[in-house]
């Protein structure tokens, strides 16, 4: 049964199941609240309907990731609205895949290596891919530090360290740009050794 | 409009039998109260770019405008009045505190010594320096040498703030607070070049140098708003 959910767990770690497990982290919510949040924070990012926030929690709840909290809300109503929050599995998944998220998912290099190869052999392509891949981190340089400030001062602390992490991964990719430029030039003409004087 | 152009700036160095290019057929714009940064690493001819867009160096070909005019021309020098270069160096040798060095460009033309102390002091304020004004330049961080030299360009009130690498050597956890006072000064109205050796935040475009190379979005996006002639209306 505990195999069988983290299987389970594995097949739904999807964006939008990890910012609902997110959000039952941060504080146990009932289904239309859960959506609320949803909208709140990943909205802008993020843009699924009200019925697959639900779908999303059932799913959650088959692959032990999330439980109801004993009680109940509302209880005047007939329908009381259960509570939901994360068990010890959700919050350990929750936890390794945000680590994972942290690194570049090797499939996805593989795959972006392999589309390169198909479809771009030639240097001066590749040097047009790579013109428009660098104007693409001098676009998002320039939006760094453009995001709304903090709420808190511990949000503040999160966002600077995802702001800071982002901001030296734009410069490992536009030093990489520069060694790609110089490359191919060099593969184009073999004259000219890497550099231009 | 803009307030520098340069238009297909090229510059040469030579050494013996070697020529090295530092700016290749650069054309760039920079309105009052923009920000671009401009990224490269060493050798790309960042260095070369602001002094040249400050008029202390001689393109071999194309223009370096300010507010209309040519650099080049004659009496059109404007370094150090409207165009402001930040050094962060002060010879300490020369004695005084920084207060003296940030006076020292006032005092050059000519002005009272209390009008340029309290102009410095002023300077050192708008760079939340005020608490260093009677320190010695070797008893500053590097980050308020920064600062410091960003006071020193400020004194004359220039319409132009060249940076070269503000960041350069800054404790990571200084260096937020001195961009924000770079962009506070774009925000006041003054337009600012700034080379960088990484990725910063706070400017409006971001360009990128290699090679003497410029790349990237080399005039603002949003084209300026001039106002239409009479008769010349849509309607018309």
């Amino acid at each position: 049964m505990a195999a069988a959910r983290r299987a389970g767990g594995q097949r739904g770690r999807t964006p939008v199941a990890m910012a609902v497990l997110a959000l039952v982290i941060e504080k146990p919510s009932y289904g239309y609240e859960v959506w609320r949040r949803f909208e709140e924070r990943f909205g802008a990012l993020l843009e699924v309907g009200s019925s697959r926030i639900y779908q999303v929690v059932n799913a959650l709840l088959d692959d032990g990731m999330i439980e109801e909290v004993p009680g109940r809300v509302g209880g005047s109503r007939r329908q009381p609205r259960p509570r939901y929050r994360a068990t010890t599995l959700g919050a350990e998944t929750h936890r390794q895949w945000l680590a994972e998220e942290l690194r570049d998912d090797p499939l996805r290099i593989e795959l972006r290596r392999r589309l390169l190869a198909t479809s771009a052999n030639d240097a001066s392509t590749l040097l047009a891919i790579v013109d428009r891949y660098e104007q693409g981190c001098l676009d998002e340089m320039a939006r760094l530090g453009a995001d709304a400030p903090a709420a808190t001062a511990a949000t503040a602390v999160r966002d600077r360290l995802v702001a800071e992490e982002r901001r030296l991964v734009l410069d490992a990719r536009l030093k990489w740009i520069l060694f790609a430029r110089r490359q191919l030039r060099a593969s184009a003409d073999p004259a000219e050794p890497g550099g231009r004087s | 409009m803009s307030l520098l152009m340069l238009e297909h700036a090229t510059k040469r160095f030579s050494s013996g039998q070697r020529q090295t290019v530092a700016l290749r057929d650069v054309s760039l714009d920079l309105a009052a109260g923009e920000c671009v940064a401009v990224y490269g690493l060493r050798r790309s001819g960042r260095t070369t770019l602001l002094r040249v867009t400050a008029g202390m160096l001689p393109l071999d070909e194309g223009t370096v405008r300010f507010d209309g005019r040519d650099l080049a021309s004659p009496g059109a020098a404007t370094l150090g009045i409207d165009i402001g270069y930040c050094n962060p160096g002060f010879d300490a040798a020369q004695g005084g505190t920084m207060v003296d060095h940030v006076a020292v460009a006032l005092l050059a033309r000519g002005a009272g010594r209390v009008r340029a102390r309290m102009r410095a002091d002023a300077a050192l304020a708008r760079v939340d320096l005020s608490a260093c004004a009677n320190l010695d330049p070797r008893e500053l961080h590097p980050e308020e040498l920064v600062r410091a030299g960003i006071a020193r360009a400020l004194v004359t009130s220039p319409r132009l703030l060249l940076l070269d690498e503000p960041t350069n050597g800054v404790d990571l956890l200084e260096r937020d607070s001195l961009l924000l006072l770079v962009r506070s000064l774009a925000d006041d109205g003054i337009a600012i070049l700034m080379t960088v050796g990484e990725p910063v935040a706070g400017a409006d475009r971001v360009l990128a140098l290699d090679e003497g190379e410029l790349r990237g979005q080399a005039v603002p996006e949003t084209a300026p708003v001039l106002p239409l002639r009479r008769g010349m209306g849509p309607s018309a």
